[in-house]
């Protein structure tokens, strides 16, 4: 089935048949269309060869509706509103058409004539441009359909039907599948993909002895580890670059963000509660509006719309319309982007150039957005808009209410004190004046005052007593409509005194801004969803009242929509594979690859969003490696490797550079040992809340925040601070991404500060050396069993006898020495082997 | 493919120091192959050629954070002095400069006395009078010189320079930042957002932004991770030659794995690296009438002469892309005491830079670009002070493919607006990418979609300053 295109506004209004006079047809025909086919259609007809502007006239739907410029082209019954008639008229110095000279008067007051007596076109139809023809075809807007599972030469081998499509391939191709992987190689594959730590050596002995068949034994280990904490640390993590998580605003004010830690945690939770991935996409987009069943849960969603506004922000921006569109636009990008794999944001501006997204859905998306409230818990003297956050616990909000009113009372108890005493004193001022010592010798009144100051200070301490501990907070986004009557009053009375501040709406559509200039609004367009599936499923239809954002997160998470399923399908074989089956994991449109295997893809897709793992995260995964494909060898065969170098058929599996974090935290784990997550949950919270001002909480500023960071922790690299521009070396060295994008593939180099980093960096010495305290503590003493307890703990596997021998010459040369043995161990964690799952 | 694989594991046997013609083999095979590694795995640092002959080949940008004021240095205006305490309200008034002008060189170039030294090179300067950028406030208009958007999230100039010529020398990184300051933008001034990570600056001497101080000292600066503390020079190289032995064992298993032979290079050039940075880093080991010339241990030298003499150490030894930051000119109070404290700072190092790189025949293929943000207005403010202006300011360029002895576009009568043939900070990025020999419009990169460049849509090549 092919897709409806989104570019044609209205569903197919060509269609409908006009009736014309003979008059009005004959005008049409002899004044217009000719000129229309004799100067307009090289440029603006379907059959052009390249389309200028996006405008096709050769349809009556198409010269009314105009180009790029997003104006109508003709308007019935309105020569100067018309932009046909300013472009041939040469009035607009921007616009003349046609270019090469000015049509003669009387053709252009033809066209006059023709539009003031109501454009009569006999033309039918709906002409597309090239783009939006590609479009239709495009692979990953059809919908997923069930493949059959082809026939195979070999139908033993497939352990999965994700082996079936695999051999499929391989077999067509002439290639065959190297071995199976062995057990010790298993397990550290497993182990490293799924936690980012390396499988201990028990664990190893554990699964070398266990006597079940390797398909059991493995499925074991992997049902382990998937019930591991640690799982939702390596994969949260995975999730937190496509999210763009930071703890900092960026851009040129980089403000700390003290609450982002706990979108963080909740991320992390949700991997290892393995909540379904419809859940998970739909509480990161509106959790707030979901019902909840106790306050901890309500909390626990509001978290999750975190996603939304932990976005760099421009804090900075003077103007506060453009930072409202900014915000709107980050949110957009990161939901597109980390849910559909498409680049929406491309259309702020103009139609985008190779997607079916008009501006105007861009638009209704910008509405859905722009009608929601960031409680984001920063701002800077220039943006405040953003710096409430909100409040947790049961009664959260009420909370802050009771400590503005018990403040308050606290406040006015202390001033009724101060008048107290006032009056004590000024009865004992006579009595000074007499020269009376008024402690001894108290009149009665002052003795009356003085017990009614002692009656006040006790209120006072009662009343700051009676100040409520603050709740705690989160990032969170709400809907306009869930703002208090009272705050909404301010945010209105504030509006109409800053001439500057754009006119409050709480649930509103957005206009369309030309060119994407702030300053040039057009019309408002209806708040919703990408049309470009408008033909496939049903759009949303969205409440007065809302925001629609559950709307748009219901219309993500629909089966039916062709993108989820396969988009984060794809994330997850990119994770464990190195390569999705679609290349460009965040990009499924027309400038993206193409999968390498699609039938695999859908298979996959409609196998994650149906009955058979119901959106399971940790089932998917759990699938995938147990097929025969993840668990072949990483060896290389000759035949296969002249054929397909890259592995994209693959017949093996393909070793894979780890991740910054996963070497740090390997290193320490089989060193020093992994720390607990600071307490708090985070550096930047507690380097926040040692200020007094949060405007004070600009990284940078006086070196703010870099003489407070403390880089020697411990704890797993997930829990570190993550500042914006400001990452650890540890991790920078290693390609982290830059958190301002979303990455959903992150691109590995192998540079020589990284050999710099493993080769001089203390985190990596103190790990050699706690590693080499251990096995220098007495037995064996053997340099070469010494050197196979390094190789199992380092690289779950013997070293061989060269290797064995190359350990033991240099360990010995240093006397078999715990000096000795640091050096050896940091050599095998600086190898190769150690950062590569194999 | 296949038959490649004995004589590799050969090479491996037989070479005394297998390593070096492997990462040789390994090099030529990528560049005969002309793709990156199979897995994605590339060296974002090997030198590439250029769209077009160059006519430089390197970047020294001295950044003056804050924006120096072009009235009182490279921008004379003789109808300033007629307005001179026009009263413009407010307690702001056109103000002269306190700084006398005079001619120099054989172009007769008015410089002011700011700048003694630097004058003295009159006519090699080619300076643009007519400069403009888009915001007059400090983080964002940094980040525009640094990366071209404020807006969004784009690589550093730098960073784009190395993504589209590789670096010529292995050994080194190929963008350095000295004395960058944390604050407006942080890191990302010298990022490399969406490219591959290592082509990001390192910095050197990063330090706080406390106005009024200046960065810690450079003497005895070292790079991170470039120094062991615990294990000795000598020790370290049998390490290393144990770690080498290893991956090679591993790679003989593997046959195939060009990961890996990445790795194995990386660290033979990260051991060159550790012994030739800090020498490079070390200036002292120049002579000693070179280190009087360039104000080495003496103040108010000190820091900026070795931070130019380390400039030119570095673009000798084959590093692509020099930054230097210093700052901050914003002097809002006091312009007197504030401007003539940052020149005698940095004026005499730059001038023996300039000296230097041209007796060692550097210049020619060097290019060494000077200026702010933005620049300051005419005008002068109660607290004897000048304020911020971005509508028009000075930058001065020299060296590799420029006319010296030029000045280029002017700015109003009074100092204040870019008025005739001006120059956007846009235009400004397209130029010094087209003097290295890179087209600004195909120097791309794809990224989420869409290819994005240094100058986005914009940018013109300024030819009236090409020589």
């Amino acid at each position: 089935m092919a897709v409806m295109m989104a570019l044609a506004m209205t569903p197919n209004p060509g269609s409908a048949q006009v009736t014309l006079t003979k008059a009005e047809r004959d005008f049409f025909e002899t004044k217009i269309r000719p000129v229309l086919v004799e100067h307009c259609h090289g440029c603006h007809a379907a059959d052009a060869d390249e389309v200028k502007a996006d405008f096709l006239l050769d349809t009556r739907t198409g010269i009314r509706r105009g180009g790029a410029s997003g104006r109508d082209a003709v308007i019935p019954g309105d020569p100067s509103g018309s932009l046909l008639l300013e472009a041939i008229s040469y009035g607009n110095e921007d616009l003349q058409m046609p270019p090469g000279g000015k049509l003669p008067d009387a053709v252009i007051a033809d066209f006059e004539t023709w539009i003031a007596m109501g454009a009569p076109d006999p033309r039918g139809g709906v002409s597309k441009l090239p783009r939006a023809i590609a479009a239709e075809h495009h692979w990953a807007f059809q919908p997923v359909e069930k493949p059959e599972l082809p026939e195979l030469t070999n139908p033993d081998w497939p352990r999965d039907r994700i082996d079936h499509f695999i051999l499929a391939r391989l077999e067509a191709e002439n290639l065959e599948p190297v071995g199976d992987a062995d057990r010790r190689t298993l397990i550290r594959r497993a182990t490293l993909e799924l936690t980012g730590l390396p499988p201990t050596r028990e664990e190893i002995a554990d699964f070398l002895a266990d006597p079940a068949p390797d398909g059991q034994a493995f499925a074991k280990v992997v049902d382990r580890l998937l019930d591991s904490p640690a799982f939702g640390e390596r994969w949260g993590r995975h999730w937190l670059d496509v999210a763009r998580y930071a703890e900092s605003s960026g851009y040129s004010r980089n403000m700390l963000y003290p609450y982002a830690w706990r979108y963080r945690d909740w991320v992390i939770q949700a991997f290892n509660e393995d909540k379904p991935y419809d859940r998970f996409l739909t509480e990161q987009l509106a959790g707030d509006l979901l019902p909840a069943d106790s306050s901890e849960q309500r909390d626990a969603r509001h978290i999750a719309t975190g996603f939304l506004t932990i976005g760099p922000k421009t804090l900075n921006e003077g103007d506060p319309l453009l930072f409202e569109l900014n915000v709107a636009d980050d949110q957009i990008d990161a939901t597109c982007r980390a849910f559909l794999a498409l680049t929406a944001n491309c259309a702020r501006c103009h139609d985008h150039k190779y997607d079916p997204i008009p501006t105007a859905d861009y638009y209704a998306l910008a509405g859905i957005f722009r009608s929601s409230r960031n409680l984001a818990g920063t701002s800077t003297n220039v943006r405040s808009e953003h710096e409430k956050a909100f409040a947790l616990g049961p009664d959260g909000e009420g909370l802050l209410k009771k400590i503005e009113e018990a403040t308050a009372a606290a406040d006015q108890a202390q001033k009724t004190y101060l008048e107290i005493v006032k009056e004590r004193n000024a009865l004992r001022e006579p009595l000074e004046k007499k020269g009376i010592d008024w402690k001894k010798n108290p009149t009665p009144e002052l003795e009356a005052a003085e017990a009614e100051v002692q009656r006040h200070q006790d209120l006072v301490r009662s009343a700051k007593a009676a100040i409520p501990e603050p709740p705690e907070f989160a990032m969170a986004v709400i809907d306009a409509s869930a703002i208090p009557d009272a705050e909404w009053e301010k945010v209105v009375a504030a509006a109409e005194k800053d001439r500057k501040l754009p006119k409050p709406q709480r649930i509103a559509d957005s206009p369309v801004f030309d060119k994407g200039l702030h300053d040039q609004p057009l019309k408002p367009v209806p708040r919703g969803t990408l049309s470009l599936f408008d033909e496939i499923m049903t759009a949303p239809a969205i409440p007065a009242g809302q925001s629609g954002r559950l709307q748009l997160a219901e219309w993500l998470a629909d089966p039916a929509n062709p993108l989820t399923a396969r988009v984060f399908v794809n994330r997850v074989w990119h994770h464990l594979f190195g390569t999705g089956l679609v290349e460009t994991v965040d990009n499924f449109g027309l400038l993206g690859a193409s999968p390498s295997h699609p039938e695999l893809l859908d298979d996959l897709a409609l196998r994650f969003s149906g009955d058979e793992m119901q959106w399971s995260m940790k089932r998917l995964i759990r699938t995938i490696m147990l097929s025969r494909a993840w668990r072949l060898a990483a060896t290389v065969n000759e035949k296969n490797h002249d054929t397909d170098p890259g592995n994209r058929l693959l017949w093996r599996f393909a070793p894979q550079r780890l991740e910054g974090e996963a070497i740090r935290d390997s290193l320490l784990f089989v060193g020093a040992g992994l720390d607990e997550p600071p307490e708090d949950g985070s550096q930047v919270f507690t380097i926040s809340m040692k200020q007094a001002k949060p405007l004070q909480r600009e990284i940078g500023r006086r070196d703010y925040y870099y003489q407070d960071i403390d880089e020697n922790v411990r704890c797993r690299s997930v829990y570190l601070p993550m500042a914006r521009d400001v990452l650890f070396d540890s991790l920078k060295v290693f390609d982290a991404p830059d958190p301002n994008l979303v990455v959903g593939g992150r691109k590995l180099t192998t540079v020589p500060t990284q050999a710099l980093f493993l080769m001089n960096s203390p985190l990596v010495l103190e790990q050699a050396e706690a590693m080499a305290e251990r096995i220098t503590a007495g037995k064996p003493y053997n340099p070469g069993q010494r050197a196979q307890a390094v190789y199992e703990t380092l690289l779950a596997r013997k070293p061989s006898p060269e290797e064995t021998a190359l350990m033991s010459e240099f360990v010995l040369a240093g006397g078999n020495s715990k000096q000795a043995w640091t050096e050896a161990i940091q050599a095998v964690m600086a190898s190769g082997e150690f950062r590569t799952v194999y | 493919m296949i038959s490649a694989i004995p004589s590799r594991r050969e090479a491996l046997r037989t070479s005394a120091c297998g390593f070096g013609s492997l990462a040789l083999a390994s090099l030529l095979a990528r560049e005969s192959s002309g793709a990156a590694a199979s897995n994605g795995i590339e060296n974002p640092l090997a030198p590439r050629q250029p769209h077009f002959p160059a006519r430089a080949k390197r970047v020294i940008f001295l950044f003056m954070r804050g924006g120096p004021s072009q009235v009182d240095s490279f921008d004379w205006k003789p109808e300033l002095t007629k307005r001179h305490e026009e009263d413009l309200g407010g307690g702001r008034r056109y103000f002269q400069s306190p700084w006398k002008f005079s001619r120099h060189g054989e172009c007769g170039m008015p410089i002011s006395e700011l700048f003694p030294h630097t004058a003295r090179h009159a006519d090699k300067l080619c300076v643009i009078n007519s400069m403009h950028t888009d915001i007059g406030n400090h983080p964002q208009a940094i980040l525009q010189m640094n990366t071209g958007s404020f807006q969004f999230v784009r690589p550093s100039v730098g960073s784009w320079v190395v993504y589209g010529l590789g670096t010529e020398n292995q050994n080194l990184p190929g963008f350095i930042t000295i004395n960058p300051d944390f604050s407006a933008g942080g890191a990302r001034k010298y990022g490399c957002a969406f490219l591959p990570s290592a082509t990001s600056g390192t910095a050197i001497n990063q330090w706080g932004g406390a106005d009024g101080s200046g960065p810690p000292s450079l003497k005895g600066i070292r790079i991170p991770y470039t120094e062991n503390s615990t294990i000795p020079a000598e020790r370290q190289r049998k390490q290393l030659d144990l770690l080498q032995a290893l991956n090679r064992e591993r790679l003989e298993r593997d046959r195939i794995n060009e990961p890996l032979e990445g790795i194995i290079q990386s660290y033979e050039t990260a051991f060159r690296m550790q012994s030739e940075m800090p020498e490079l880093m070390d200036v002292e080991r120049e002579p000693k009438h070179i280190l009087e010339k360039y104000g080495v241990n003496r103040e108010p030298t000190d820091n900026y002469g070795r931070a130019c003499l380390m400039a030119r150490r570095f673009v000798e030894a084959g590093v692509r892309f020099v930054q230097i930051n210093q700052g901050f000119w914003d002097q809002h109070k006091d312009l007197v005491g504030g401007h003539q404290k940052l020149a005698d700072e940095s004026d005499q190092p730059v001038a023996a830079m300039l000296a230097d790189l041209e007796e060692r025949g550097l210049l020619e293929d060097t290019l060494v670009l000077w200026g702010g943000e933005f620049g300051r207005p005419p005008i002068l403010n109660k607290d004897q002070g000048r304020d911020h202006n971005n509508v028009g300011f000075t930058m001065w360029l020299a060296g590799g493919g420029v006319k010296g002895g030029l000045r280029y576009g002017e700015t109003d009568p009074t100092g204040q607006t870019a008025e005739i043939d001006k120059v956007h900070l846009h235009d400004l990025h397209a130029t010094l990418l087209h003097l290295l020999g890179l087209d600004h419009e195909r120097l791309t990169y794809r990224y989420g979609g869409r290819d994005f460049r240094l100058t986005d849509v914009y940018g013109e090549v300024v030819r009236g300053i090409l020589a």
